[in-house]
C-alpha cells in the first residue's frame, strides 16, 4: 500500500503520482503507516540527504558517499544490514527532491571529486518506476564532472536509464550465485536477469559495476561463484566495467541476532564466524582468504585492467592480492577510475 | 463479547478517536485482543482525553468521562486493566512520547516491573527482533534480568538467541544470563574450520612449552598480533622468563609459518 504525508502532497514526486493516477492514501505522519515491507510512504524530509558512508574501523574503506532519497527496500535479503540499521521495515521515500538537488549541487560546488549513490539505505532502481529518481539525478550529474553517481541494485528495472545520457552515471549490481539468491535474496531479480540488465546498460553506453558483497560461504561455493563469473564474463566486456567490489558476509551483533531469528534461519551462519577487530562478526580469516582470493584472481585473469577493491577488509588482504596497502580511506578512494579520469 | 470494528459504526467514536492515529491504532489492536480493556482516546482538536468503557456493543459504546490530563487518562486505563505486559509498556512509552507525558515518572509511579524506564525506552527505540521482546514478555522476565539481558545483547547476542530459541524458563534464563555476563557462555557447537583448529592447536603447543609465560591471540587471528605476558618478582624470575622466551623461538616460528599459510 502506498501512502503520502499531507505535508509532502505538493512535492514533485507526489504530483507525479497524481498525474499518473497512482492510488495512495493520505496520512498526517509516516508514523501511521503500517510497518511492513509492502507499505511505502512518501514523506517530508528534514535531514541531510548526502553524507559520508559510516564505514568501519580497523578495516580499509573507500570514502564512499551516500544519497539517502529512500530508507527501506522492497527486497528481503536475509543478510541485509538494513534489518538492524533502520528502525522501520516499511519504505520511506523522501519527497523533497528539490532540496536533494540542492544537496547534490552543494557537493558539486565544493569541487571535491566524489563517488555517491542511492544504494546504501535502499535499492537504487527497485522502485524507479514509481519514484523516478533516475530521471531527476541523471541530468544533473551529466552536467558536471565532479560527482560520479552510482545506481546500485538487485533488480532488472533499468527502463528509465536506457533513455538517459550515461555520462558520469554508473549502474551496478550486487551478485551472488543463483542458488544463494533464490534462498536468501527474496524478491530480488534472478542474478542471470541482473547480468542481462547489466549487458543492456553496457550496450547503451553505461559503465557498469559489480558488487560481490556479501560473498557467502556454503557447500559448493567455488563452483557456484565460478559459474556466476563465467556467465558474467560471457556477457560483459571488461572495458565496460568501472569497478568490482568484493567482500565476505559480516554483521554487527544486533544484525546477526536478527538474521538468526528469521523464520528460516540462514544456514550460512552455521560456519566459523569470529568477532572481528571492528566488533562485527565475520568468517574466520582463513575462509575469507579463500573466498575473496578465488573471486579476485578469477576476475583479474579475465578483466585484467578493471579496478577491484575489497570493501571493509583488512590491509593484509590488499597486500596479499593487490600487492599494496591503500593505508587510508583517501588512499583507497584515489585509486578509483573516477579520480584518474580528467 | 462480540468483536466489532469501532470505526465507521458510530461517527461520535470516529470523531473522538481520529486525532492521534498511532494511539488509536494501538488501542484498537489492544481492544481486539483484550475486550475488557477500558481505553482512552485523545482528541487533539479538543485537547481532551476520553475514557471509553462499555464494549458490549461497540456501536453504542460511550465516551464516559473526560480526563483533565493525559497522564490521568493513561492512569485510569491502566488501573482498569490491571497487569500491563512488557510489550504494552513499550507501546505506552511511544504513546507517552507522542502526547508528551514524562514516561519515566509515569512508569515509576506505576511500579513498572520489567526493568528501569531506561530499559523500556531502549526496547522501544532500538530495533530488537520481535521474537526477543515476545520472549521476555511471555516469560515475564523480571526487572533486573531484563536489564542484564539488554546489557548482554550488546556484547553477546548469540548467547541470548540461544536462550530465546531454546525457550528457557524464566528461572533458567536468569541463571543463563548471569553466567553469560560473567563470560561463562560457550557456543553449543564448535564450528571452527580445520585451519582454525590447527592454529589454535599450534598456539596451545607454544603455550604449553612457554609456561609460565602466557601467549594470547588477541583478535581471532585477524592479525598476526600476539600478546605475551608474564609476571616476575625478582631478577632471577625475569631472567628465567627471558630464557623461556628464547627456548620457544622455534615453536613461535612454526606458529607464524602456519599463520602465514592461511
Amino acid at each position: 500500500m502506498l501512502y503520502v504525508e499531507r505535508s509532502a502532497l505538493q512535492s514533485h514526486l507526489a504530483q507525479n503520482l497524481i498525474k499518473r493516477n497512482i492510488h495512495f492514501e493520505l496520512v498526517d505522519s509516516c508514523q501511521e503507516v503500517p510497518d511492513t515491507k509492502k507499505d511505502m510512504v512518501l514523506k517530508s524530509h528534514i535531514e541531510n540527504f548526502c553524507r559520508a558512508c559510516p564505514a568501519t574501523s580497523h578495516y580499509r574503506c573507500c570514502n564512499y558517499w551516500t544519497a539517502d532519497v529512500m530508507e527501506g527496500c522492497p527486497f528481503d535479503c536475509a543478510y541485509c544490514v538494513l534489518q538492524a540499521y533502520l528502525p522501520h521495515k516499511n519504505i520511506q521515500v523522501n519527497a523533497d527532491s528539490e532540496r536533494f538537488i540542492t544537496s547534490l549541487n552543494e557537493l558539486i560546488k565544493s569541487g571535491e571529486k566524489r563517488r555517491i549513490g542511492t544504494g546504501e539505505l535502499s535499492d537504487s532502481l527497485a522502485l524507479d518506476e514509481l519514484f523516478p529518481f533516475s530521471q531527476i539525478i541523471a541530468p544533473l550529474i551529466n552536467a558536471q564532472d565532479i560527482l560520479q553517481f552510482e545506481f546500485k541494485t538487485k533488480s532488472d528495472r533499468i527502463g528509465h536509464l536506457l533513455n538517459l545520457n550515461p555520462k558520469n552515471v554508473i549502474v551496478s549490481w550486487s551478485l551472488n550465485p543463483p542458488e544463494i539468491a533464490e534462498r536468501w535474496e527474496l524478491g530480488a531479480a534472478n542474478p542471470l536477469k541482473r547480468i542481462a540488465a547489466a549487458k543492456k546498460c553496457a550496450d547503451a553506453g553505461y559503465k557498469v559495476a559489480f558488487h560481490f558483497d556479501p560473498v557467502i560461504y556454503y557447500n559448493g561455493w567455488e563452483l557456484g561463484y565460478a559459474s556466476l563469473l563465467k556467465t558474467l564474463f560471457d556477457n560483459i566486456k571488461g572495458s565496460s566495467v568501472e569497478y568490482v567490489s568484493i567482500s565476505a558476509f559480516r554483521a554487527a551483533s544486533r544484525l546477526l541476532a536478527g538474521i538468526r531469528l528469521r523464520q528460516a534461519a540462514p544456514t550460512f551462519l552455521n560456519e566459523d564466524i569470529i568477532l572481528g577487530l571492528d566488533r562485527k562478526y565475520r568468517y574466520f580469516r582463513g575462509i575469507r582468504l579463500k573466498l575473496l582470493g578465488f573471486i579476485y584472481k578469477t576476475i583479474k585473469k579475465e578483466w585484467e585492467n578493471v579496478f577491484l577493491y575489497f570493501c571493509m577488509e583488512h590491509s593484509s588482504f590488499w597486500e596479499r592480492f593487490a600487492g599494496f596497502d591503500p593505508i587510508s580511506r583517501v588512499g583507497l578512494e584515489e585509486r578509483f577510475p573516477h579520480y584518474n579520469a580528467f | 463479547m462480540p468483536k466489532k470494528s469501532i470505526i465507521g459504526e458510530n461517527p461520535i467514536w470516529a470523531d473522538a478517536a481520529i486525532c492521534d492515529r498511532q494511539t488509536f491504532r494501538w488501542t484498537r489492536r489492544t481492544l481486539l485482543e483484550h475486550l475488557d480493556l477500558p481505553l482512552f482516546f485523545y482528541d487533539r482538536g479538543e485537547s481532551k482525553f476520553f475514557l471509553i468503557t462499555d464494549f458490549d456493543s461497540a456501536a453504542r459504546a460511550a465516551v464516559q468521562s473526560a480526563a483533565a490530563a493525559p497522564e490521568e487518562a493513561l492512569t485510569i486505563s491502566l488501573y482498569s486493566y490491571g497487569g500491563v505486559s512488557l510489550r504494552e509498556w513499550i507501546e505506552l512509552y511511544r504513546i507517552c512520547r507522542n502526547i508528551k507525558v514524562d514516561f519515566k515518572r509515569f512508569y515509576e509511579n506505576h511500579n513498572g516491573q520489567f526493568g528501569s524506564s531506561e530499559d523500556i525506552e531502549k526496547l522501544a527505540t532500538k530495533n530488537y527482533p520481535d521474537e526477543f521482546i515476545s520472549y521476555l514478555d511471555e516469560k515475564g522476565i523480571n526487572h533486573s534480568t531484563v536489564s542484564l539481558a539488554l546489557k548482554l545483547w550488546d556484547n553477546n547476542s548469540d548467547a541470548l538467541l540461544y536462550a530465546v530459541q531454546n525457550r528457557l524458563t524464566a528461572q533458567s534464563f536468569k541463571q543463563f544470563v548471569e553466567k553469560a555476563i560473567d563470560g561463562g557462555y560457550v557456543f553449543p557447537k564448535d564450528r571452527r574450520v580445520k585451519e582454525h583448529i590447527d592454529l589454535d592447536d599450534a598456539l596451545q603447543k607454544v603455550n604449553n612449552a612457554a609456561n609460565p609465560l602466557r601467549i594470547h591471540n588477541l583478535d581471532n587471528f585477524e592479525t598476526e598480533r600476539l600478546n605475551i605476558a608474564f609476571e616476575v618478582e625478582s631478577f632471577d624470575e625475569f631472567s628465567a622468563a627471558v630464557n623461556r622466551l628464547n627456548a620457544i623461538t622455534p615453536l613461535m616460528k612454526e606458529f607464524y609459518d602456519a599463520l602465514k599459510k592461511l
